[in-house]
């Protein structure tokens, strides 16, 4: 029995999201990790449905709010493997101020965003990735936005851990996977993806032919500067740098505020006594409950 | 003579034959160091055992705004505003206002002789304020407290010892040197002291919000997240401040959508969590509380209210949150919310809060008053039922791996990651036992009934009941949070004159006691008395109400809290808004 399936994934054919259930169960497996030391955090959006197939711990929760969700659980117990899944509007749009504050605060969170520069699970509109000029179902004359760029804003960020993967190359994103879980620190793997029912503006085959795999170009860096340059020069050429872009070890958040256990429920209530006394000259008489 | 006076007349008759209960008002601007003048004073009144109430009017801007600040002192336990101010210690002439009600003949004006106000009937002493406390190289609110103190009869010496404690250090000769010189004005001026009396034991000072994180930390709260907000900010510094010494972790995060969302993944990690913030603040975290009522996990919410709609009056007092307490979120949601009507209860309320919530498996709300959350206010000790935290199952034998029915409601504590065996799943959509996501709408039946059957038992047994006066009468009067103290007062003067009533201070707002019907089944006359324009809580529990009774409306809005003569003036001239 496959230990991290929970049920057959179901999404549209030729969705992305298989690559990325294929991958990330795979990583899983390659790292001998355990279902039981996992959260998988989901937001709303097709991606989130992983949740449901992959056997692991799980919090499904609200639009736009993976990271802080999944950075209470890892505060709160920093023993577990925290996973974030999100779709570009999850976490570009509703979510985009998490994404930089979670950077700052740079929490051992993995943090996988699908990026198929759609809202798929709506049925089409154009998202924070949607090229500029798309004819788009609630934009027929075009899309008058320019898109967000998720890589250089990460790296901007202080995210430390940058990469890009594809879903049309499952075995370097499963690479990519493993490499972010055991990154201490943040993580933020943007997935060039696709959504064959409702943006059929961007496909697989054209996605192929863009790639520029940056583990040629020297990657992963240490200096972002070198990393923000590395990305603006691969893009300005009209493609798309995939691989592990930035990677840099700084101290977390668990470690700067000394929280590397899982908080512990009990109560000292001499010590709250001694506080309240000392603070507040306040004596506390606490009766035990009938 | 008005109704109004000759009820203040009645009024201080019987304070000063009966008790001590004496009254100041430091008027002036923000800057001018007014709270850092209650505070010593204060101080002074809590050494000699004295009961204090306080209560400050400030405006948003930090430098430069009118405010004041009053201190009721009393040798009986008092838990209201005054209905009279008996020194009025004036720093700026724009901080005097409200006033023309609350000065008696006796009353004494303090203001320095550079100031002009308008000409009140009472007693104006012109003092060289700003000229002695420049000649005693000091600030001018420390030669009012110098004054103050002497005028209250404080002692020299009780002063001296609160200086000492809460002065900066570079600063604490020229306090000492302020206080002085300005006894000595009092001295000159040749007025009768106050003479307020010693009693036996010293008190402590304490605010609101230091009984709401002692309340957490003795809960076992141990996650904490929240981002700054007038007036709750100084809740989550208490927190930031203590929770370090109790193994517990504090964070400010970067907006109460991120706050909210972060206690509910710790407090599915296993950790007791709690947020706390203002109207505008909850207003953003609805959405959240609707999560952790779906995916059943225990939050606490406390929301510290303050004058809205919108970014309101942020630093004034109203209590307009009980609708949107009541109502969070969209669908059929599972909330408990709670009232507290004393500072005392403000810690056990709060120690309450998360029982329930853990109990429940659903968010609760505390829904609380700006004036007891920022405000001194003296105690002798506190007392509360021990709590045993968050029982987590953390083992429940091997088996295969399969994910733990955490919905099914046979769980004697809360399931966290990691499980022995098995795995944890909360989800915000609809789900089955396990939490495993679903559209069936036969489950959806279920689950909601099972969600929202867990508030019966509350229903039908509330936290906080209680009914005071007698049970017997045929007028009643229900009021929610700080308002109690003065209802009570009211009440006091309202039974000398043989007309009986009865009181509920209502705690438990959501579910509504079913006993409020009950208890009320006979009364003629119901009294609701809140702080809001629109009359929430006469709206939510009316319902509730004896159909046969007549309902009075007793309301005020003007950002300050009640005083015991406007309650009683609406009760005797029957309500009304």
């Amino acid at each position: 029995m496959d230990v991290f399936e929970r049920a057959k994934p179901r999404w549209c054919p030729g969705c992305g999201d298989f690559s990325i259930y294929e991958a990330l169960k795979n990583a899983f497996y390659e790292l001998n990790l355990k279902p039981e030391e996992i959260v998988i955090v989901c937001g709303i959006g097709c991606a989130t449905f992983i949740w449901s197939y992959i056997n692991t711990n799980a919090v499904k929760g609200i639009h736009g709010r993976v990271l802080p969700t999944a950075t209470g659980v890892k505060l709160a117990n920093p023993r577990l493997k925290v996973i974030g899944v999100s779709g570009d509007g999850d976490a570009y749009s509703i979510g985009c101020n998490h994404l930089v504050h979670t950077a700052r605060r740079n929490v051992e969170i993995t943090y996988i965003v699908v990026d198929n520069g759609v809202f798929g699970n709506t049925r089409g509109q154009s998202s924070p990735t949607t090229p500029i000029y798309s004819v788009m179902k609630n934009y027929p004359s075009g899309w008058p936005e320019k898109p967000i760029n998720p890589l250089l804003l990460a790296l901007v960020s202080g995210v430390t851990f940058v990469a890009q993967g594809f879903i049309g190359d499952v075995k370097r994103l499963k690479e990519y996977f493993k490499e972010a879980i055991n990154h201490r620190g943040f993580s933020l793997i943007n997935i060039l993806s696709v959504c064959p029912t409702f943006n059929l503006m961007r496909t697989v085959r054209e996605l192929r032919e863009k790639i520029v795999y940056v583990e040629e170009e020297g990657a992963p860096l240490e200096d972002v500067r070198d990393a923000v340059n590395l990305v603006l020069s691969i893009q300005r050429e009209g493609k798309h740098p995939v691989g592990v872009i930035y990677k840099k070890l700084e101290p977390t958040y668990n470690e700067l505020v000394g929280a590397m256990d899982k908080l512990d429920p009990a109560i000292n209530y001499k010590r709250i006594s001694g506080i309240s006394e000392r603070d507040l000259g306040l004596k506390i008489f606490l009766k035990d409950q009938e | 003579m008005s109704l109004g006076i000759f009820l203040r007349e009645c009024l201080r008759s019987v304070y000063e034959v009966v008790l001590k209960d004496v009254s100041v008002r430091i008027a002036g601007l923000t800057g001018q160091g007014i709270e850092f003048a209650t505070e010593v004073i204060v101080g002074a009144c809590a050494l000699k055992g004295l009961n204090v109430y306080t209560f400050r009017w400030f405006p948003t801007i930090v430098r430069g705004g009118s405010t004041y600040s009053e201190i009721r002192i009393s040798d009986v336990e008092i838990s209201a505003p005054p209905d009279k101010i008996d020194v009025l210690a004036v720093l700026d002439e724009s901080g005097v206002k409200d006033v023309d009600d609350l000065l008696l003949r006796d009353s004494i004006i303090l203001i320095d002789e550079s100031l002009s106000i308008p000409q009140y009937n009472c007693r104006v002493f012109r003092q060289p304020l700003k000229k002695t406390s420049s000649e005693a190289k000091s600030r001018p609110n420390i030669v009012v407290v110098g004054f103050i103190s002497g005028l209250l009869g404080l002692g020299y010496n009780s002063v001296s010892i609160v200086l000492e404690k809460i002065s900066k250090k570079d600063l604490l000769e020229s306090n000492l040197r302020g206080v002085e010189a300005g006894y000595k004005l009092f001295i000159e001026s040749g007025l009768e002291s106050f003479d307020l009396p010693s009693l036996s034991a010293s008190k402590s000072i304490v605010q609101g919000s230091d009984m709401v994180a002692l309340g957490a930390l003795s809960a076992g709260c141990k996650f904490f997240a929240g981002y700054p907000i007038t007036p709750s900010t100084s809740i989550m510094e208490k927190i930031m401040k203590w929770f370090p010494e109790v193994g517990g972790l504090a964070v400010q995060v970067e907006d109460e959508l991120s706050a909210i969302s972060m206690i509910i993944g710790a407090s599915y990690a296993g950790a007791r969590s709690m947020t706390a913030t203002s109207g505008p603040g909850l207003s953003l975290m609805v959405e959240g509380i609707g999560f952790a009522a779906m995916a059943e996990i225990p939050i606490v919410v406390v929301d510290v209210q303050r004058v809205g709609p919108s970014t309101g009056m942020p630093t004034a007092y109203e209590q307009g949150d009980i609708d949107l307490a009541t109502h969070p979120s969209h669908g059929d949601v599972p909330r408990i919310v709670l009232a507290p009507s004393t500072i005392e209860e403000y810690y056990s309320m709060t120690m309450l809060a998360f029982e329930l919530a853990d109990r429940y498996r659903c968010p609760v709300i505390l829904l609380l008053d700006q004036v007891y959350v920022m405000n001194y206010f003296t105690l002798d000790k506190l007392e509360a039922s021990r709590t045993s935290g968050r029982k987590n199952v953390s083992s429940v034998g091997g088996g295969l791996l399969q994910v733990f029915p955490s919905y099914s409601g046979s769980a004697d504590g809360i399931p966290s990651p990691p499980l022995d065996g098995f795995l944890v799943v909360a989800s915000s959509v609809e789900h089955d036992v396990k939490g495993l996501g679903t559209q069936d709408g036969k489950i959806h039946v279920d689950m909601s009934i099972k969600r929202l059957r867990k508030l019966g038992e509350l229903e039908e047994s509330p936290v906080g009941w209680e009914v005071l006066g007698d049970a017997e009468a045929c007028e009643a009067v229900v009021s929610i949070g700080s308002c109690r103290g003065a209802v009570e007062e009211a009440l006091e003067k309202i039974r000398k004159s043989s007309r009986m009533m009865l009181h509920i201070p209502l705690k438990q707002l959501w579910p509504l006691p079913r006993m409020l019907e009950e208890t009320l089944k006979n009364v003629e006359k119901i009294y609701v008395i809140e702080q809001n324009a629109s009359g929430q809580l006469l709206n939510l529990v009316s319902s509730k109400l004896p159909k046969t009774a007549e309902l009075r409306s007793i309301r005020k809005f003007d950002g300050c809290p009640f005083r015991p003569v406007e309650i009683y003036r609406g009760l005797v001239y029957d309500g009304g808004g």
